[in-house]
C-alpha cells in the first residue's frame, strides 16, 4: 500500500481445447496486462504463430461504435457489464447482428429523411419570414419599400391534395397557410417574386385556382406575419416530434439494441485477448503482468479452466527484468474513496515502479494546503455540495466524476478548518477552536495561538519546511527501495540535501529570531554545508568520469564552476520552495479581507431603510459567491502547483508505466 | 509593457483556444468512422460536440455545416473585442476573408439565378447573415435583376467600387472568376494596407503572412488559369496579385511558354519539402487539390512558427486564424465525406 503494488509476470502454456475456457476465465478475471511472448522471447517468435479470430476485433469494434451511434440517437445508457454472460462471437453470431444493426438503421434513415425534408421546410418558412419583417420593419408610407418589392402573394382555393401541392413546392423558399381556421381549402401562398415564373409553373399543373398575385407592400401585412410565425412554430412542433420518434423507434428497441452492445463489447474484448495469445502445432501461449497478491486467483482459474493441464510459470518482477529485460507496470493500490488524489499524482507522472505511493500522503496534505487557504464553514458547506451534486450526475452520466469527488474532499477540509477558525460565511457565529484567523488579519479580537499577520506567514513557512522535508525523506525512502545508495547520499533531495536544507533551515530561524545565527556552533556549520558540497562536488565528479570514460585533470576548472552553480540552484531552489508556502498564507490572507472587504462595503450601505438593508445584504450574499468562485478556484489551483512543485520534484521518480489489465469496460466510443 | 499588456489577454486566451483545436492525428483516427452519424459521435468530448445535437434534430448536414462556419466567424467578433486600434483593424482585414467569402457566395448565387436561370431557394437559407466588418445587403442581391442593380446596392460598402467594373463582364461573359479574384484582391489590398499601419515587430510577422497568403492565392489562380482557362504567361502574370514574398510577378518566375507542372513550380518556389507527401497531378481537380495540399502545410508552417514566437505579438492572433480555419476546413470535408460515403483513404488524402 506504501509502495507500488508487487508485480508478477505469469506465462502459461495451454492446450487448444482449453483456449476459449481460458480466455473467458482471463476476461471475467481482468487482471491480465499482456505482453507480447514473440517479443520478451524473439527465439521462440519463429514457432510461434498468430491467433486468426472467426471474427476481427476490427470488424467488431466498427459494428459497436455504429450500435453506439443508434444507441445515442435513442438517448440509450450504456448498460453494465457486470454479470453478463463472456462468450465469443461467431461469424453467423456476427452476421446476425450486424443485420439487426442495418434493420434498425434503415428504420432511422427513413425518419432521418423526413427530418431532413422538415428542415428544408423550416429552412424556407423562416426565409419568407425573414423577408416579411424585413418588409414590415422598412414599411413608410409615401416611399419605397424594397424588401416588400421581392414578395408576392397569392390567395386562392385549392380542392385537392395540399400535401401533394407541398410536395411541389419543397423547392421554393415559400409559405402555404390556409387563409383562415374555418375555411378548409382556402389558401395563402407567400413566395418570393424571383421564383414567380417558376412557381406559376407548379401551380398550373395543380388544381389551385387563384386571384391575380399580390406585389409588394400590399402583399404584406402584421397579421401575415403573425399566422406565418404560428406556421414556423407548427413545422418546428413536427420536427421535434420527429426526433421523439426516432428516439422511441430506436427506445423501443432498447433492450436489444443493449444485448447488442453487451455481445460485441464482450466480443471485442474476448477477440483483444486471443489476439495476444500465439499459437504452437498444438498449444496456446501467452503471458502477462498481474499483481503478486493475485497470482494464487489468476493461475488456479487457469489450472481449473484446463483441468490441470497446462504449464503455469510465475517470474518475480525482479526476475523479469534481470532475465528479460521487462519494465513492470505500475498499480497503485489506493482505496477507491482516495483515488482521486492518486489521479492528481498520476496527471503528474506515474510513479516508478516500487517506488513510494504517496495517494494517503496527498489525500492529508492537499486537504491541509487547501483548508488553510480556504477554511469557511458556509463556503466549505457549498463547495462540498457542489462536488456532491456534481458527483451524482457524472455517476448518471457514467462521466469521470473525480473532480467533483475532490470538490467534496476540499469542501469537507474547508468546513474543518471554518471551525478550526471560527468562520461562518465570514461571520464569527462561534468562537474559534485553534486561532481567529479574522482577527489575527484584523489585528484585533485575536485568540489562540496566532494572533497576527506575522504568525500566519510564519506557520505557513512552517508548513513548507515540514511537506519539504518530508518529500526529502519519502526520496530517501524510494532510493532505499531502488537500491540507488549513490543517490540517497550525494542528491539534492538526498542526504546532502537534506543536511544543507536543515542547516539553512535552522540558520533561518536563529536569524529571524535572535538577529544572528552566532549561537550556532562554527563546526555545525562547516558540517551542515561543509559536507553536502563535498558530496555534490563528488557526484559531478563521478558524472564526469562517467561520461568521459575517465578523469582528467583539466576537467577540474569546469567541475568548480559547476559545483558553484550546483550550489546556487541548491540553495535557491530549496530557498523558493519554501518561501512558495508563503501563498498558503497568502491566499488565507486574501480570503479574509475580501470578506472583511464586502462586509465593510455592506455597513456603508447600512440598514436605516429596508432598500438599504436589502442593498446590504445583497452586497453580503455577493461578497460570497465572489470569494467562493474565486478564492476556491484560486486555493484549488495553488494547493496542486505546491504539490507538483514544490513537494512531488522532491521525491517522485516518475516514468513508470500504467497497469492496463484486459477487462470489459463498460463505457462506450474508445 | 504596452506591448505586454496589450496582448497578454488575447494571447493567454487564444493560446488556450488553440490547445483545444483538433490536429490532423485526431481527425485522421475519425476518418475511420463507419458513416456520418459515428464522425459525431467521435466529436463528443470536443468543441463540436454540439453537432450531434444538431443532426440529431435536423439530419441535415447542411445545417451542421451551416452551424459549424457561424461558429468560426463569431471568433470574430471576440477578437474585435479584445484588440484596439491599428491590431483591431488588422483583424478586421483578416476577418475580410469571412466576409469576401460570403459576398462570392452570395453574388454566385445572384449569377445562377439571373444568368443561369437556376432556382437558388435551396441555397440561401445557409448563408450567415450576420454582418462581420460590414453590412451586406444580402437578400437585396439575391432579388436583384441586373449586374448594374447589384453595383449599386454595393455602394454603401467597399465593394460597391471592386464589382461595379467587373460584374457586368461576368454577366455577359458568364463567369464569376473575373469578380471573385476582384474581391480577393481588394481584400488582401485591405490586409496589406492595415499590416502597413502596425509597430514595427507586428507589421513583419503581419506581412509575412498576407505574402504568403497572396504567394497562395498566385499559386491557385496560377493552376486555374493555365490549366483550367488556357492562358498563356503574359496573360497569367496580368493576373497575378501584387506583394508575394516567394512567387514574385516576374518574367523568371513564370517565363512565356512556360510549361511547368504545378507540382515542379511549387518545389521551385517554396522549397523546404513542400508538398514532397503530394501524388502525381495530372488532372485539374488533382491540381486544386494539391495547391489546397500545399497552402494548409504553408500556412500551418507559418502558424507553428508565429506560435513559437514573442507571445506579445499580432502572431498569436494570426496563428490562431490560421489553425482555426485549417480545424473548420477539415471538419467540414470530413462531414461531407461521410455523408456521400467517400472512402476512408480518399477522405485521409483529402484531409
Amino acid at each position: 500500500m506504501i509502495r507500488t503494488a508487487k508485480m508478477v509476470q505469469l506465462s502459461a502454456v495451454v492446450l487448444e481445447k482449453y483456449f476459449d475456457r481460458v480466455t473467458r476465465e482471463l476476461l471475467s478475471l481482468g487482471q491480465m496486462d499482456f505482453i507480447s511472448v514473440k517479443e520478451v522471447s524473439p527465439s521462440l517468435a519463429r514457432s510461434l504463430r498468430d491467433v486468426r479470430e472467426a471474427v476481427s476485433s476490427a470488424e467488431i469494434k466498427d459494428l459497436r461504435k455504429k450500435v453506439e451511434s443508434i444507441m445515442a440517437a435513442g438517448r440509450i445508457e450504456y448498460p453494465s457489464l457486470k454479470h453478463v454472460d463472456i462468450k465469443p462471437l461467431t461469424e453467423d453470431d456476427f452476421r446476425r447482428m450486424s443485420d439487426e444493426a442495418a434493420a434498425l438503421e434503415t428504420e432511422m434513415t427513413g425518419l432521418r429523411r423526413r427530418q431532413q425534408d422538415m428542415q428544408t421546410d423550416v429552412l424556407h418558412l423562416e426565409e419568407i419570414q425573414k423577408q416579411v419583417s424585413a418588409a414590415l420593419r422598412h414599411k413608410s408610407p409615401g416611399h419605397d419599400n424594397p424588401y416588400a418589392a421581392f414578395l408576392v402573394a397569392r390567395y386562392g382555393t385549392f380542392d385537392g391534395n395540399a400535401e401533394e401541392l407541398l410536395q411541389g413546392l419543397r423547392g421554393f423558399s415559400c409559405a402555404l397557410m390556409p387563409v383562415s381556421e374555418t375555411t378548409l381549402n382556402e389558401y395563402v401562398l407567400i413566395h418570393l417574386k424571383r421564383d414567380s415564373l417558376k412557381i406559376e409553373t407548379v401551380l398550373s399543373q395543380t388544381v389551385w385556382k387563384g386571384s391575380e398575385p399580390i406585389v409588394g407592400e400590399a402583399a404584406v401585412t402584421p397579421e401575415l406575419k403573425d399566422r406565418l410565425e404560428k406556421q414556423i412554430e407548427k413545422t418546428r412542433a413536427r420536427q421535434n416530434e420527429l426526433k421523439y420518434d426516432l428516439e422511441s423507434t430506436v427506445g423501443n428497441e432498447k433492450q436489444r439494441v443493449k444485448d447488442l452492445w453487451i455481445a460485441l463489447r464482450v466480443g471485442e474484448t474476448y477477440c483483444a485477448i486471443q489476439q495476444r495469445f500465439n499459437k504452437t502445432e498444438k498449444t496456446f501461449v501467452f503471458s502477462g503482468w498481474i499483481a503478486e497478491k493475485m497470482k494464487k486467483k489468476v493461475s488456479d482459474a487457469i489450472y481449473k479452466s484446463c483441468d490441470g493441464d497446462c504449464y503455469i510459470e510465475i517470474a518475480t518482477a525482479a526476475e523479469a527484468v534481470e532475465e528479460e529485460g521487462l519494465v513492470p507496470p505500475v498499480l497503485l493500490e489506493t482505496p477507491r474513496f482516495l483515488k482521486p488524489f492518486e489521479t492528481i499524482i498520476t496527471n503528474f507522472s506515474v510513479p516508478a515502479y516500487g517506488t513510494i505511493n504517496p495517494s494517503y500522503i496527498v489525500a492529508l496534505t492537499f486537504m491541509l494546503m487547501f483548508g488553510l487557504m480556504f477554511g469557511d464553514v458556509g463556503h466549505g458547506a457549498v463547495v462540498f455540495l457542489a462536488g456532491l451534486i456534481g458527483t451524482i450526475v457524472a455517476r448518471k452520466k457514467r462521466k469521470a466524476d473525480y473532480i467533483y469527488n475532490l470538490m467534496c474532499y476540499c469542501g469537507m477540509s474547508a468546513i474543518f478548518f471554518g471551525v478550526m477558525f471560527g468562520s461562518y460565511f465570514g461571520y464569527s457565529w462561534l468562537p474559534a477552536v485553534w486561532f481567529n484567523y479574522h482577527g489575527a488579519v484584523e489585528g484585533h479580537n485575536a485568540t489562540g495561538m496566532v494572533q497576527s499577520l506575522m504568525q500566519i506567514l510564519a506557520l505557513s513557512t512552517w508548513l513548507g519546511v515540514a511537506i519539504i522535508s518530508m518529500g526529502i525523506l519519502f526520496f530517501f525512502y524510494n532510493c532505499i527501495c531502488c537500491r540507488k545508495w549513490f543517490d540517497l547520499i550525494t542528491d539534492k533531495s538526498g542526504l546532502a540535501g537534506a543536511v544543507f536544507y536543515w542547516t539553512g533551515v535552522a540558520c533561518a530561524y536563529f536569524f529571524m529570531t535572535e538577529g544572528s545565527f552566532a549561537r550556532i556552533p562554527s563546526w555545525i556549520l562547516l558540517l551542515g554545508f561543509g559536507l553536502p558540497v563535498t558530496a555534490f562536488f563528488v557526484r559531478l565528479v563521478v558524472h564526469s568520469i562517467h561520461e568521459n570514460g575517465g578523469f582528467k585533470i583539466t576537467a577540474l576548472p569546469m567541475l568548480i564552476m559547476e559545483l558553484l552553480i550546483e550550489v546556487l540552484e541548491v540553495f535557491s531552489g530549496f530557498l523558493s520552495n519554501t518561501l512558495s508556502f508563503l501563498r498558503v498564507a497568502g491566499l488565507g490572507i486574501a480570503h479574509v479581507s475580501l470578506m472583511q472587504a464586502f462586509f465593510m462595503l455592506a455597513d456603508m450601505v447600512g440598514t436605516e431603510t429596508v432598500a438599504a438593508s436589502v442593498g446590504s445584504w445583497a452586497l453580503v450574499i455577493f461578497g460570497n459567491v465572489l470569494v467562493i468562485a474565486l478564492e476556491g478556484l484560486s486555493a484549488f489551483i495553488q494547493t496542486i502547483r505546491l504539490h507538483y512543485y514544490e513537494f512531488f520534484n522532491k521525491f517522485l521518480m516518475g516514468g513508470g508505466i500504467a497497469f492496463r489489465p484486459i477487462g470489459l469496460v463498460d463505457k462506450g466510443n474508445d | 509593457m504596452g506591448r505586454v499588456s496589450e496582448y497578454s489577454f488575447i494571447s493567454a486566451n487564444l493560446r488556450a483556444k488553440i490547445s483545444r483545436i483538433l490536429d490532423a492525428e485526431f481527425l485522421l483516427k475519425c476518418a475511420e468512422a463507419k458513416d456520418l452519424e459515428t464522425l459525431l459521435m467521435t466529436f463528443k468530448d470536443t468543441d463540436f460536440a454540439f453537432l450531434q445535437e444538431v443532426y440529431h434534430k435536423t439530419a441535415d448536414i447542411k445545417t451542421c455545416e451551416k452551424e459549424v462556419l457561424d461558429n468560426e466567424i463569431a471568433y470574430n467578433s471576440y477578437l474585435f473585442k479584445h484588440t484596439k486600434g491599428a491590431v483591431r483593424r488588422f483583424c478586421e482585414s483578416l476577418a475580410l476573408r469571412y466576409e469576401a467569402d460570403i459576398l462570392k457566395d452570395v453574388l454566385r448565387l445572384w449569377f445562377d439565378r439571373t444568368v443561369r436561370h437556376r432556382n437558388i431557394d435551396e441555397y440561401t437559407p445557409y448563408l450567415h447573415r450576420e454582418p462581420i466588418v460590414h453590412t451586406l445587403p444580402i437578400d437585396p442581391i439575391l432579388n436583384a435583376d441586373s449586374p448594374e442593380a447589384v453595383a449599386e446596392l454595393l455602394s454603401s460598402t467597399p465593394y460597391g467600387k471592386v464589382v461595379a467594373s467587373v460584374l457586368r463582364e461576368a454577366a455577359d461573359t458568364e463567369t464569376m472568376y473575373g469578380v471573385e479574384t476582384a474581391i480577393d484582391a481588394y481584400v488582401f489590398r485591405q490586409m496589406k494596407e492595415s499590416a502597413e499601419k502596425l509597430p514595427l515587430l507586428d507589421r513583419r510577422i503581419a506581412k509575412e503572412y498576407t505574402g504568403l497568403l497572396v504567394d497562395i492565392e498566385n499559386l491557385n489562380r496560377i493552376v486555374r488559369l493555365k490549366h483550367y482557362f488556357q492562358f498563356d504567361s503574359a496573360a497569367i502574370r496580368a493576373r497575378l496579385l501584387p506583394g508575394g514574398r516567394r512567387l514574385p510577378i516576374r518574367e523568371d518566375v513564370l517565363p512565356d511558354g512556360f510549361e511547368e507542372n504545378v507540382g515542379d513550380l511549387v518545389k521551385r518556389v517554396f522549397p523546404n519539402g513542400s508538398g514532397d507527401n503530394v501524388g502525381e497531378t495530372t488532372t485539374h481537380f488533382d491540381r486544386l487539390l494539391f495547391v489546397e495540399t500545399i497552402s494548409s502545410e504553408l500556412k500551418a508552417k507559418q502558424a507553428q512558427k508565429a506560435l513559437g514566437g514573442n507571445p506579445f505579438t499580432v502572431g498569436i492572433v494570426i496563428a490562431f486564424f490560421i489553425l482555426k480555419r485549417i480545424e473548420i476546413r477539415r471538419i467540414i470535408t470530413l462531414m461531407n465525406a461521410k455523408y456521400y460515403r467517400l472512402e476512408k483513404e480518399r477522405i485521409k488524402e483529402l484531409l
